[in-house]
């Protein structure tokens, strides 16, 4: 039987999951009740770092670090720490963690309590992102008040001496401030810059102080984790990406959406998850963890299982695990150059390669789809983002050069086409 | 203090290099170049050019220099494939929408893009597509915008945000659409704003007066010192021909880093005012007209030889500027005293001489300018210091940002772009009292206790406030500890109490103290003898009048050296002096019409630009300057001049042999055996009262600066004209 909604997810089909007494009915909160009533000193932290190090949860922003890793690097100082959760999800194709805050935003609620308890930091923030001003922030801003009514935050909680105070902070629409240095800026009040690093948050976070930033679902995974044991969670997945993720699936599926599922499992049953392809169409291709990993064609995808090493080894990424399904009858050249200006449009415009290159990527593939490219455009167009690709202060510039360098690898054919026939694509 | 040296190799060499810095810190100190926009030694890194990528052992990615820290074993190459591949990658970003407008560009010629262009930009485009092009902003009359040549490189940002302290210029937009902008319209006015010149790697921001006046590579670059403050900024001058274009900074650690004020850098412009004298002008029958040389030296020669031989010898005002150059001012003191003329100063902004008899031997600051910068605690008392001085101000601001605590005493508030402890805002009438108070603080737990009799001075006064206590705490508390009096102290009317005060409070808190000065060489003039209390080289002598009581008097001969009476804090009395004075001779750059109508000979002067000679800066640090510029056909330079009319005079000729090196040694000498002097004499404590309100303008320092059109367009200059209305 296949582990469905275990954990980010399991409580989401009760009715007003969001609200706290149903969180707590489910046994939330149990966990840092627990903590807070234990010996909550340095020792209890130690252990927190250690079941999550165990665990084997990776980050589910996009680079998959192993989190509990990242906890310990965290300075055992005494000065103000910080915990920052992002929410600032804005890669395309990916949906899950406004799931998450609004169907469960107590989950992240006390997963932040409890990193920021194992790390010592006594302040957090949950960056926001701006869309979600509507549907998501209301949610989320009650949850937190309802977890301070129930003295679950704040000063001294229920007597422990331990302090956490949290925070909700909405973005105001930025792409880059999802990069975390690019959001502590942001969060700092200005404008949403990826620092150079080193050095980095944990030496060198929100003012200047050491922080940890973490994505909504690794955080909101937290709890279950406490709860149910390292050999639990590490019973779904693979050795190297353990627990279940959830896939944002969209594309030319009959049922696209959110499927919190154990990593690993085949692109097949993913697809099938998804209610097939749309229309019975043949599979053409996936990006397979958001539009910044390179994409696979059909056939290449049909073997892999979804977990880090397997895409990986396919040329692409897991990232955030936003699979976009493509069918037959897509023209690339159009998909690339939708996804062009999306780099174009969103890059912070401070370092120079993506302030000056993602334009004229986009330019040359607007060329290219207005029939006025040229054979050498596509040298061009390559060679342009080669020289993004690495250069750039944070990974946005990879991002960026990525899917132009992947989708002309693997479609050079359809380019091609449309560069000798003024514009036609081929898939139409 | 020597840090750990650690071994890198660069370039398949081997290196001790310093551990904590960055890696283009190191090579710059190696003399290997590595290319670079947004990095600047004087700014915090950005690391956003990325043109100064190059491979480091063990990375994936090409790494900027300016943003990479030298470690242990570091292997880094600064030619290979990978990293001319990132750096020409770069480039290639740089140009594809920078409009290669080189041909009409000012900044041609010295532009960090086009020098590297050659080296690492390709031979052709590879982009075809409408360029990006943004509109200019009006940045004020000094700086001049062409936004669509920026770079983005964010030096200016930084200069405004951490050197002026004033963040007048800033990103906005994102991505492509980003721009360097005032955000809401309006001029860049911070009074070191020139510097952004200097910076812009490219010719986005550039010299406005200088815009498309000439080739960069036509100018001759002669070092220069700046003879508008008493800092002494040292300068280039860039000349063509025998015109001044543009002026750009020269490095001095000491004194002025590698910045000069927009004064140092605009006020030039002023030496090619219309009303600028060339020939010689003698009254004749009741009309000034044009005269020859001799002319004008004979009739000047007789006047004074006449006068010598009169029995009343006090009939003689000689007044100069303290922006006269070192042999000037010497020649100027030997005519004068030799001829028997006591009366001779060039205090003419300062009221307050009762304490004359206790002067320096020339007026003191202890320390170089940069040595504020290592400052704990610092007061400061009766100066508008950014305008007064715009470098001390820009040192005083290191040392703030850096944790110094910094106090003030002022009669009035200005802005100040650094953390300030205490500001007490005193009006004129109580400046002294309120120094006073931080001294009887001071007293009340110092090492050093004051005599009893000065002690009961302070006794009388008021309880300090919780201000005054904590000014004289941070300075018991800090050795490194300095106290400056500026501008506004020297034109008070209790000056002398105040520097006693001073003094006192010096010893008593083991301070250093700094005493900025008017013009350029109030040193020098101290030294040479323009003052009516001594000669050159401190030597007392009889005692003449001072610059106000010759200015309340009518004199059979009223002399003005490079001044105008506008220079004078009392103008007007000045005016009336002259109106009232049988003969009124001036040497002057520049004719006035009040001057046209008054004056009986007149001598062209040539400017400090123009001319050969030396400054020394209130810390007593002597500098040269050369630049012999042709004002007219054969005008004699002014030191020739003075040396005529003394022959003319029939005085044997002095020797000019060695003089800058006997006053350096002099001051080597004196400077630190000065004593402070532990005594407030009677009369200057019973000094009659007679305040008036002074304030320094930024742009109306001296003739030169008057007459500098960007300068006078500046808001500082304006807005001064509109409060004079």
């Amino acid at each position: 039987m296949m582990h469905e909604n275990s954990i980010c997810f399991s409580n989401i089909n009760q009715p007003e999951s969001w609200k706290i007494e149903n969180y707590m009915a489910s046994g939330g909160y149990l966990q840092w009740k627990k903590i807070l009533q234990g010996q909550p000193g340095d020792k209890a932290r130690q252990k927190i770092v250690e079941i999550i190090k165990t665990s084997g949860l990776r980050g589910r922003g996009g680079a998959g670090f192993p989190t509990g890793l990242k906890w310990s690097f965290m300075p055992k100082t005494t000065e103000q720490k910080y915990l920052v959760c992002n929410s600032d999800e804005s890669e395309p194709g990916t949906c899950h963690d406004r799931e998450i805050l609004k169907l469960n935003p107590h989950a992240v609620i006390e997963g932040m309590a409890i990193a920021g308890f194992a790390m010592d930091a006594t302040v957090g923030y949950n960056y926001v992102r701006g869309e979600f001003i509507k549907d998501c922030y209301p949610i989320v801003e009650f949850a937190l008040q309802e977890a301070y009514t129930h003295n679950l935050l704040g000063k001294n909680i229920l007597g422990s001496g331990v302090n956490f105070d949290l925070y909700n902070f909405l973005g105001a629409g930025a792409y880059i401030c999802g990069e975390e240095t690019g959001l502590l800026e942001s969060l700092e009040g200005k404008q949403g810059k990826p620092r150079f690093k080193p050095p980095f948050p944990a030496k060198f976070g929100v003012y200047g102080m050491p922080t940890t930033v973490n994505n909504t679902q690794t955080l909101a995974s937290v709890p279950k984790i406490i709860e149910q044991g390292t050999e639990w969670y590490k019973s779904m997945g693979t050795d190297k990406s353990p627990g279940t993720n959830i896939f944002s699936v969209t594309g030319h599926v009959n049922k696209p959406g959110n499927y919190e599922l154990p990593l690993g499992i085949p692109f097949a049953d993913l697809l099938e998850r998804a209610g097939g392809m749309l229309d019975n169409k043949k599979l053409k291709a996936v990006i397979p963890g958001g539009l910044s990993t390179k994409v696979l064609p059909g056939d290449v995808i049909a073997d892999c299982t979804m977990d880090y090493e397997s895409l990986a080894s396919a040329g692409s990424a897991l990232g955030t695990g936003a699979v976009v399904v493509i069918a037959e009858g897509t023209c690339m050249v159009e998909l690339l150059k939708r996804s062009s200006r999306f780099y174009y449009v969103e890059n912070c415009g401070q370092c120079t390669p993506c302030r000056e290159g993602t334009g004229w990527l986009y330019r040359l593939l607007q060329k290219i789809t207005q029939g006025k490219g040229q054979e050498s455009d596509l040298t061009l167009l390559v060679d342009v983002a080669n020289r993004i690709e690495g250069n750039t202060i944070c990974a946005f510039g990879d991002a960026a050069a990525w899917p132009v360098q992947s989708f002309i690898e693997h479609y050079y054919s359809e380019f091609e086409y449309m560069i000798n026939n003024h514009g036609k694509s081929i898939a139409a | 203090m020597s840090e750990p040296k650690i071994t890198i190799t660069i370039d398949d060499q081997e290196y001790k290099v310093n551990s904590g810095q960055m890696l283009i810190e190191a090579t710059d100190q190696l003399g290997i170049h590595i290319p670079r926009f947004c990095y600047h030694e004087k700014l915090s890194i950005a690391a956003n050019c990325r043109m100064c990528l190059v491979e480091v052992e063990n990375s994936t990615n090409a790494l900027p220099a300016c943003a990479t820290e030298v470690s242990e074993g570091m292997v880094v190459k600064t030619t290979s494939e990978s990293a001319e591949l990132a750096q020409q990658a770069t480039m290639e970003f740089l140009l594809i929408n920078h409009p290669l407008d080189c041909p009409i560009c000012d900044q041609g010629g010295e532009c960090e893009l086009q020098d590297l262009a050659y080296s690492h930009g390709r031979n052709e485009s590879r982009f075809e597509v409408k360029k990006r092009t943004l509109p200019d902003d009006n940045l004020g009359p000094l700086i001049s915008t062409d936004m669509t040549r920026c770079i983005l490189c964010t030096r200016c940002v930084r200069f405004g945000t951490e050197i002026a302290g004033l963040p007048e210029l800033g990103t906005i937009g994102r991505g492509e659409s980003s721009t360097i902008s005032t955000f809401v319209e309006k001029t860049v006015d911070h009074e070191l704003s020139g510097n952004m010149i200097d910076i812009c790697p490219v010719g986005a921001l550039n010299n406005k007066p200088y815009r498309y006046t000439d080739r960069t590579w036509e100018l001759d670059q002669i070092e220069s010192v700046s003879p508008h403050d008493c800092v002494g900024s040292n300068m280039f001058l860039h000349v063509k021909g025998d015109k001044i274009k543009r002026i750009v900074p020269k490095a001095n650690p000491e004194i002025n880093e590698v910045w000069i004020s927009d004064r140092d850098r605009f006020a030039f412009d002023g030496i090619y005012s219309d009303d600028r004298l060339t020939v010689p002008m003698l009254r004749k029958n009741g009309v000034l007209e044009e005269a020859t040389w001799e002319e004008a030296i004979d009739a000047f020669s007789k006047v004074l030889i006449t006068l010598q031989n009169k029995k009343s010898k006090n009939g003689v005002a000689a007044l100069i500027s303290s922006s006269t150059a070192l042999n000037e001012q010497y020649l100027y003191a030997y005519l004068m005293r030799s001829l028997g003329f006591n009366n001779i100063d060039h205090r003419i902004r300062q009221i307050d001489f009762t304490g004359d008899s206790l002067d320096p031997i020339f007026p003191n600051f202890d320390i170089k300018p940069h040595q504020i910068e290592n400052m704990k605690s610092i007061l400061i008392i009766g100066s508008d210091l950014r305008k007064e001085t715009p470098l001390i101000a820009h040192w005083v601001k290191k040392a703030a940002d850096q944790g110094a605590s910094v106090n003030f005493i002022n009669q009035e508030y200005s802005e100040y772009y650094f953390p300030i402890d205490n500001f007490i805002l005193s009006g004129q009438e109580a400046l002294a009292e309120n120094l006073a108070l931080v001294l009887k603080a001071s007293n009340d737990d110092a090492v050093n206790k004051l005599p009893s009799h000065i002690e009961d001075v302070l006794n009388a006064l008021p309880t300090p406030s919780l201000s005054h206590y904590q000014i004289a705490k941070s300075l018991a508390n800090h050795e490194q500890s300095f106290l400056l009096s500026g501008l506004l102290c020297h034109s008070h009317s209790e000056y002398a109490l105040i520097r006693s005060y001073l003094n006192l409070l010096s010893y008593v808190s083991n301070s250093s103290f700094g005493e900025l000065t008017h013009g350029a060489n109030a040193t020098g003039a101290y030294l040479t003898g323009c003052i009516p209390h001594r000669k050159a080289f401190g030597e007392s002598h009889e005692l003449g009048l001072n610059a106000l009581e010759m200015c309340t008097k009518n004199h059979q001969l009223i002399v003005l050296y490079g001044i105008e009476p506008e220079d004078c804090l009392y103008q007007e009395k000045l005016n009336q002096s002259i109106v009232g004075s049988q003969t009124t001779v001036q040497f002057s750059p520049f004719i006035t019409p009040f001057m046209k109508e008054n004056a009986d000979i007149m001598f062209p002067l040539k400017t400090p630009y123009e001319s050969k000679g030396a400054f020394i800066n209130a810390s007593g640090m002597i500098q040269d300057f050369n630049l012999q510029l042709d004002l007219a056909k054969d005008n004699p330079s002014n030191q020739e001049l003075l040396l005529q009319i003394i022959e003319g005079s029939k005085l044997p000729m002095p020797s000019l042999d060695n003089l800058k090196e006997k006053i350096k040694k002099f001051i080597d000498e004196t400077k630190n055996t000065h004593n402070r002097l532990l005594e407030i004499p009677e009369k200057v404590l019973k000094t009659t009262k007679n305040y008036s309100s002074v304030s320094s303008h930024l742009y109306d320092v001296d003739s030169i600066t008057r007459r500098s059109r960007p300068l006078q367009q500046t808001k500082d200059a304006l807005s001064q004209f509109s409060e004079d209305q």
